[in-house]
């Protein structure tokens, strides 16, 4: 037997007790006598505002960013068989990029490269092509990264606001990825509102680059284009190879 | 108006536990309620001003996070049935779940008629009374009453199967 009540129903709910610790509700009037006589509701007040104070560790969050499931089928879940089709149909069109670059300049012979699957906003999951790819907010965006070696691997968003987002890790230190070998890494952004170009950065380095450095290096890279993503040619990771994608943020219709 | 980068972070932080903490109860998978933590907020940020003139956004993602899990379920047990049509008989590859294998709400909720599935959220998982399910589903507290005396109805149906569970009195 898995359904069962642990509280009767003149206690408080689990929604009451979520908006009280969401800051919703004041704990006052009934809801505050309720609560210094049911020692149930307050232990269960105190779980809800503990699960919070882990809730950071647990699914990152930076600006837009939040974290997926761990591999592509967990993400890809929603979508079904046609999502993997469409995720399988995408190796075609992985591009490679190499720092610095031109804007829109294809280079080859890195061992690094970087494609992007999006989420569309009907559910469809699809590569954004090389070039003049666009996205519009509220769309989500994965990275599928491959490197010819052995390497920790880190993306890193450039957006035409003049922001850099840690990506993919979302904090830490960057993950190891095997050498030629198709990984999709985890985490996800969920595009915001701030529309026009962005540049997506991914590094691959021998050491475990933290996240923290490959932003302060994405900031100033972003302020050395005048905070023009499609004018970044590259971000200054020594001794990391890099490369990136550029696309359009749009407005839906 | 849309959300800046700075509210949808604001808007994860104070809601995301809530309703990743529902989706996992409800689905019973990580990974499943992951993707429903994160499908829950792009619907949110879709929603816009009509998220944001909610007099209670927990309220509301209460609703979207039920319904979105329990159409996942429905459509789980929709592949699950295909899969079975098309399974193999057993003794030739297929899997036959054992006895004691655990019971989860998921498993129970699959089992319920569909117009039960939603009130039984609320009130077993979320431990709402009556008059709140009521409000959340939008029907009075009399069909609240009778869906749940259905359930009653179940699960004396049920007893010695270890499908269903309790309602308090």
């Amino acid at each position: 037997v898995t359904l069962e009540r642990t509280r009767p129903e003149s206690c408080l709910s689990d929604l009451v007790l979520d908006r009280l610790v969401a800051g919703e509700l004041r704990e006052e009037g009934e809801l505050a006598a309720h609560l210094s006589s049911c020692a149930a509701c307050r232990d269960r007040r105190d779980q809800l505002a503990a699960e919070r104070t882990r809730f950071p560790d647990e699914v990152f969050v930076a600006g837009l960013a939040a974290n997926a499931a761990r591999t592509g089928r967990r993400w890809w879940a929603f979508g079904g068989s046609a999502a993997a089709v469409a995720v399988a149909g995408a190796a075609a069109l992985l591009l490679t990029l190499r720092g610095p670059v031109e804007p829109g300049v294809r280079t080859k012979g890195t061992g690094l490269t970087l494609e992007l699957i999006a989420r569309r906003a009907d559910g469809r999951i699809e590569a954004l092509p090389a070039t003049g790819g666009r996205a519009s907010p509220g769309e989500a965006l994965r990275f599928k990264i491959r490197s010819a070696r052995a390497a920790h691997v880190a993306v890193v968003g450039l957006d035409a606001a003049g922001v850099a987002t840690a990506y993919a890790p979302s904090s830490g230190a960057a993950p190891s990825v095997a050498a030629a070998t198709d990984t999709l890494l985890d985490g996800s952004v969920v595009l915001d509102e701030t529309l026009g170009p962005e540049r997506v950065v991914a590094v691959a380095c021998e050491r475990a680059l933290s996240v923290d450095e490959l932003v302060a290096a994405g900031k100033r890279a972003l302020a050395t284009a005048g905070n023009a993503p499609a004018r970044v040619t590259a971000v200054e990771i020594a001794g990391c190879a890099q490369t990136s994608v550029l696309y359009e943020k749009v407005s839906r219709k | 108006m849309s959300f800046s980068r700075a509210e949808i972070d604001a808007l994860y932080r104070q809601y995301g536990p809530s309703v990743l903490r529902r989706a996992r109860a409800i689905l019973g998978n990580e990974a499943a309620a992951k993707d429903a933590l994160q499908e829950v907020f792009i619907r949110a940020i879709r929603a816009g001003d009509g998220f944001r003139g909610e007099a209670s956004p927990m309220t509301w993602l209460y609703r979207v996070t039920t319904n979105l899990c329990l159409n996942q379920l429905r459509d789980h047990a929709r592949r699950a049935e295909l899969l079975a049509e098309n399974a193999p008989p057993p003794g030739e590859g297929a899997v036959v779940p054992g006895h004691d294998e655990r019971l989860t709400v998921a498993r129970v909720l699959a089992r319920l008629p569909e117009e039960l599935r939603e009130i039984a959220v609320y009130y077993f998982v979320d431990q709402m009374n009556q008059d709140e399910i009521a409000e959340i589903v939008g029907v009075s507290r009399h069909t609240v009453g009778n869906r749940l005396e259905e359930f009653r109805a179940l699960a004396r149906a049920a007893t010695g199967e270890g499908v269903v569970g309790s309602v308090a009195p």
